[in-house]
């Protein structure tokens, strides 16, 4: 008994010292994800370096501080903006989101970046002579969205359930000022079956006004109670729990789904609008079949890029990007169960050059499967075939106590 | 025919004491005025008639991305029950109608509306909700105070009390 315990804590030791030190890093699953947006991903912009304004005022104000109070160029800024956000309202509400139309879907996916910087032939920010102004513009949209699945729609009614809690809790908590409304609301009537004039005209105005300063006083007295006595106001209540649902409200759609990304990235380098020239570009078109965390998912992608920082095929990146065009097709097959907690990911990408035949198309495989353990904790495992032919395994284990404690064995190892 | 009433000398006096107990109200509730940055937000405004026979209608636009509402609108009569007019409206409402504007003279309406910032919404964001009564003399807007969704979750209530009456 006691051999085998130390045979098993030999064993789980072992584990532990392989994840630590094998963390594989040619076999993520990334490969085939579309940029959140072109520009950035074409100009090497990392993502917190991008201001994301959600309305007209904070657009302006990341413009004003980008260039100085209006006083000179910025060096380096980045911005990502929705234009149904800053511009057109309507359409955004939350069922909205669930719209599967044409006309709702486009605009409030839509999504465009802008990059400015002044960095040198090999990407790098600098502000010496070498330096050279490069402008980069990407877009973002859905064509093709799928609904809310079963699942979420359930969450949406219970949100607006949390909702009707609230708005009920406050409508207990106005009545009990009703006596003082009722006075002035009697008055009002009063006024109101009186002949047309600028008197009667007036008196309503002046009773409006008191019954402002009422609601007024009310609202600021609700709100202190919201604000001073959490604990005892029941509408305090009602609105701590709408928030700790909206927060864990999770949105999973359920359907096929098509989305395009473009971007270009223009160099002036003699910093002159008169002399400029394409540096990069590229296109990707992501589609497939979402399934929530439930079963099957498919996503496709094909991507063309022109120029870019290296191609793909070519692991070695010794041959020359300058006018080279590369085009990559990948397809992933996704499975997901018991509620999310288990994955299994099968990804295929095919790569080529298209004007270079110098370098042959090819193929890579991955098989990823992972399962969590716990919070945090998740036991992971691929298998893949590169580009170069290599097959490549790896295992890796987070938090190896939680591990053991899955097979319901800890305490008797931790009391050794 | 409706029955009319003059302003007495009477209803004067009556007047003048309402406004008295509610300054006195006012008075005492001042510490709480101050709070101005809680969650309840309270519009009372006026909307004249323009005796035209148009249909009056309201809409309630929503526009911070992503958040959800739910409203109640009700046609508020001193002496008689309120009668409904949308009960747990989500999101947005538009072009909803309230009546003629000849039946509408002498009525209080009243929208109570819960707006909730989602997982959809970008925050930091600001409240941007639009009320607007359209058929009367004019089309009228009742602007919110500015307020900004700082979390997921948080929510505003928003409690407009509209006067409506033939001037």
């Amino acid at each position: 008994m006691k051999k085998g315990l130390i045979l098993l804590i030999i064993f789980f030791a072992g584990i532990r010292t392989y994840a630590q030190n094998a963390i594989p890093d040619s076999i993520d699953l990334n490969l085939l994800n579309a940029p959140s947006n072109a520009a950035f991903n074409l100009m090497g912009i990392s993502t917190n370096a991008i201001d994301k304004p959600t309305d007209l005022n904070s657009f302006r104000i990341s413009i004003q501080n980008a260039t100085n109070n209006f006083t000179k160029f910025p060096s380096n800024y980045a911005v990502e903006f929705s234009p149904a956000s800053l511009f057109g309202k309507k359409s955004q509400t939350l069922r909205k989101f669930n719209s599967t139309d044409f006309k709702d879907v486009w605009w409030q996916s839509l999504s465009v970046s802008f990059a400015y910087s002044k960095s040198n032939k090999e990407d790098k920010e600098t502000d010496d002579s070498t330096a050279f102004t490069k402008l980069g513009i990407g877009l973002k949209v859905s064509l093709i969205r799928p609904h809310w699945n079963a699942n979420t729609m359930q969450k949406i009614d219970s949100f607006y359930f949390f909702q009707r809690k609230a708005l009920d809790n406050y409508n207990a908590r106005v009545a009990l000022a009703k006596k003082n409304f009722d006075d002035v609301d009697m008055e009002l009537k009063k006024v109101f079956t009186s002949p047309n004039s600028q008197q009667r005209t007036d008196s309503i105005i002046a009773l409006t006004a008191l019954r402002r300063n009422l609601a007024d006083s009310l609202t600021a007295a609700i709100n202190t109670e919201i604000t001073d006595s959490p604990s005892k106001s029941s509408l305090a209540i009602a609105l701590t729990d709408l928030r700790k649902y909206a927060n864990g409200m999770k949105i999973e759609r359920k359907g096929l789904f098509l989305d395009f990304a473009a971007g270009l990235v223009i160099d002036f380098p003699d910093n002159s609008f008169n002399y400029s020239l394409v540096s990069k570009a590229g296109a990707w078109l992501t589609g497939g079949y979402e399934n929530g965390n439930q079963g099957f998912s498919f996503l496709g992608i094909g991507r063309y890029l022109y120029q870019p920082d290296k191609i793909f095929a070519d692991d070695t990146g010794k041959i020359s990007t300058k006018n080279i065009s590369t085009f990559d097709a990948g397809a992933r097959v996704a499975l997901n169960a018991f509620q999310g907690k288990f994955s299994l990911n099968g990804e295929a990408v095919y790569r080529s050059v298209l004007n270079d035949n110098v370098i042959k198309p090819s193929w890579r495989f991955t098989l990823n499967a992972e399962y969590s353990v716990g919070l945090n904790q998740k036991i992971t495992f691929a298998v893949g075939k590169n580009f170069d032919g290599t097959v490549t395994k790896s295992g890796n284990l987070i938090a190896a106590i939680n591990f053991i404690k899955g097979f319901g064995s800890n305490k008797k190892i931790t009391s050794q | 025919m409706a029955k009319t009433k003059t302003i007495t000398k009477a209803n004067k006096l009556k007047l003048t004491k309402v406004a008295q107990t509610l300054q006195a109200f006012t008075a005492r509730n001042n510490d709480a005025a101050s709070n101005a940055n809680g969650p309840v937000i309270s519009i009372t405004d006026i909307y004249m008639l323009g005796n035209s026979g148009n249909p009056i209608t309201f809409s309630l636009e929503v526009n911070t991305k992503g958040a959800g509402a739910l409203t109640d609108a009700v046609l508020h009569n001193v002496s008689a029950p309120d009668k409904p007019i949308v009960t747990g409206g989500q999101d947005s409402l538009l072009n909803i109608p309230l009546g003629n504007d000849t039946d509408l003279n002498g009525i209080i309406f009243k929208v109570k509306s819960v707006v909730t910032a989602t997982t959809l919404t970008p925050i930091p964001v600001a409240l941007d909700v639009d009320l607007s009564l359209m058929g009367g003399q004019a089309t009228k807007k009742f602007p919110l105070p500015e307020r900004m969704f700082n979390n997921v979750g948080d929510s505003f209530i928003l409690d407009f009390t509209i006067i409506i009456f033939q001037s």
